[in-house]
Order: C-alpha cells, then sequence, then structure tokens
C-alpha cells in the first residue's frame, strides 16, 4: 500500500506536532506547517498530495494559501480545519476549490479517512 | 425608514472578545485532546509491559470526558458570543430553544429543576435579533422558576402561529400566578424594551396545577432595529 505523505498547516504548534506524532504512529508521513508561507514553500518543494489547513492563522491566512495550492497544484486536495466559529469561512473555502472541510475536534480515524479520500481525487486528477 | 443593521459598538466589542477567547479556548483543549490521544495510542502500543496499565487508561478517559465537556461549553459560548453579531437574522427555532436550555442548563442544576425541550414541529423560522430572543427567553423562565412547585420540570414548546411563532414555558404550580404585569415586566425595564424591539408580546397561561407563559413572536420584525 502506497505510503500517505500529507502537509499539516496550523499555527498552534504543540497541537500539529502531536497530530503528526499520531499520524507517524500509523505510519502517515507528515509535513508541519505552522505558518501560510512556511505551507507554500513545503508544498513547492515536497508537493503533498493532500494538504490539512486550519483556516484561522495569523499573516497569511488559509483562504489564501488555498488559492495560491489550487491555482499551482490543482491536483493537490487541501481538507479544511475549522472551528466551530468558522462554518462561513468553510462554507467560502469550499467555494475556492477545497476538497473537504471539518471541525474541529475532528477524531483520528475519521481525520485519516478523509486524507485518504483526498488521496484517491489527488491520484485521479494527477495519475 | 432608517433601519440600524449592525450592533452597537458595546455589544460588537463584547462579541468580538468573546468570541476570540472561545476559539483560544477550544484550542487550547484540542491541543490536550491530541496529547491525550497520543498517550492512549502510545499505551495501545506497549499494553503489556506498561505499569499501571488501568490506572493510565482510567485517567485519559477521564481527561477525554473533561475534554468533550469542556469543548461543549466552549461551543455554547462561542454560539452565545456571535448572537451578538447581527441584531436580525433569521433564526431556526428550534435550534435557537435547544441552544437556550444547553446555556440554562447551569442555573437550572442550581435551582434544582429540570428544562425539557419539547419540539414537535420541525424547522420553524423567523426574522428576529437573536441575542435579545434569548434575554427574553431567560426572564420568562425565572418567572416560572419563581412560581413552580418544588422539584418542577420547566417545558418548553413551539408552535407554528398565524403571525409567526408562539414559544411556550410550562411548569407546575401549586398556586395561581401573578398577573404578568405585576411579576414579570413592572421592574424589568429592559425587558419591555427587549419585547418591544421583537414585536414580541407575553402571554399568560393558567390551568390547574400548571403555570405558564407563552411568548408569541412574529415571523418578521417590522419596526426599525432598536440597536
Amino acid at each position: 500500500m502506497e505510503t500517505l505523505k500529507v502537509l499539516l498547516v496550523d499555527d498552534e504548534e504543540e497541537f500539529v506536532s502531536t497530530l503528526a506524532e499520531r499520524l507517524q504512529l500509523r505510519d502517515i508521513v507528515p509535513l508541519v506547517a505552522t505558518h501560510g508561507d512556511q505551507a507554500l514553500d513545503i508544498v513547492e518543494n515536497e508537493r503533498p498530495p493532500v494538504v490539512v489547513l486550519d483556516l484561522m492563522m495569523p499573516g497569511i491566512g488559509g483562504l489564501e494559501v488555498l488559492q495560491v495550492i489550487r491555482r499551482r497544484h490543482p491536483h493537490i486536495q487541501v481538507i479544511l480545519l475549522t472551528g466551530r466559529g468558522s462554518t462561513q469561512e468553510g462554507i467560502k473555502g469550499m467555494r475556492l476549490g477545497a476538497f473537504d472541510y471539518l471541525m474541529k475536534p475532528v477524531k483520528i480515524e475519521e481525520l485519516i479517512r478523509r486524507m485518504n479520500d483526498a488521496l484517491s481525487a489527488s491520484k485521479r486528477e494527477d495519475p | 425608514m432608517n433601519e440600524n443593521r449592525s450592533p452597537t459598538p458595546d455589544k460588537a466589542f463584547v462579541a468580538k472578545i468573546t468570541a476570540g477567547l472561545s476559539h483560544e479556548f477550544m484550542n487550547v483543549l484540542a491541543t490536550i485532546r491530541e496529547t491525550s490521544g497520543l498517550m492512549e495510542d502510545l499505551l495501545a502500543l506497549n499494553e503489556d509491559e506498561f505499569p499501571h496499565r488501568q490506572k493510565f487508561a482510567d485517567s485519559l478517559a477521564s481527561i477525554r470526558r473533561q475534554i468533550n465537556r469542556g469543548m461543549e461549553i466552549g461551543e455554547k459560548l462561542n454560539r452565545f458570543a456571535h448572537s451578538l453579531d447581527q441584531p436580525r437574522e433569521r433564526v431556526e427555532i428550534n435550534d435557537a430553544l435547544r441552544q437556550f436550555a444547553a446555556l440554562m442548563q447551569r442555573f437550572m442544576e442550581f435551582q434544582k429543576a429540570q428544562l425539557t425541550v419539547e419540539l414537535e414541529e420541525s424547522h420553524i423560522e423567523i426574522e428576529t435579533d437573536p441575542f435579545r430572543l434569548q434575554m427574553v427567553l431567560a426572564a420568562c423562565l425565572e418567572y416560572c422558576l419563581r412560581h413552580r412547585a418544588d422539584g418542577g420540570t420547566v417545558r418548553l414548546q413551539a408552535y407554528r402561529t398565524d403571525g409567526g411563532v408562539a414559544i411556550r414555558f410550562l411548569s407546575p404550580s401549586d398556586s395561581s400566578p401573578p398577573p404578568i404585569d405585576g411579576a414579570l415586566l413592572e421592574e424589568q425595564a429592559e425587558l419591555q424594551e427587549a419585547l418591544r424591539s421583537l414585536g414580541a408580546s407575553l402571554c399568560l397561561i393558567r390551568t390547574p396545577g400548571k403555570t405558564g407563559l407563552d411568548v408569541i413572536l412574529p415571523s418578521e420584525i417590522t419596526t426599525p432595529c432598536v440597536p
């Protein structure tokens, strides 16, 4: 089975590094970014097929990062992770081409299921 | 008609700060949740070798329960903060009543009473001020609690009416309640103002052994917004 490489983007450093460790224990290769610019650099260098992106970040925001990724690399699928108060932003993100959006907190099994769905979609667009 | 559809600066400030802090609070809980999840993962990997395995598992389950509780509280707070965002918006009444019951849960526990939400009609939507609606509902609930029999349950219901919706509070009562004007409105100018701005009225229900109130709300507010 192919190893899933995923970029996790969240400004909550402890949250995202712990999530990365949990994914690693499940044989997923996580890449971590804690701000938008770093996320875009990693996308250019590593081309992960799936990105899990927090919407509410200081500096370059999640929606902007989403737009850049979709414009430069349409096959990369972006899953948005939003807080409960950010439903409208999540809907806006879907309109801008996000693969899916999930509400925090999300169970890790559910997150992995959506990441695998996103990986399949990425392969379809860039076989 | 000069309609002001923005909240007042003081309300907007409270809403902004509360929503921001509740978001931060949820981030803290999300991090604790992932950390305890990682500990659970590691425990599952080394089940046989781990000393005090059961104590650890029980403690992690307790942490998970409290995180879930904290997240529910954070969500209530966040929704409450966002109810200040718009002085008028489309509100689904069943959803609003469930949220109201959730907000009141702690107060009800202190009163050794229960609030049950009995929703029979699906999707009742009106245009109203979500924040002031909660203020009015809270005042009506207090009235019912003051006049209920000991240990009573307050039942909350909603019905469609020709012009909008009626929200009904019902509680068991040993005595006939005083008129609304005397008991509920006289000392509460703010409540009167809230009712007026919602275009709402109150109706006392007197049935043997029960006290109740109907809050009659129009399907939309026709008066200018009161900031």
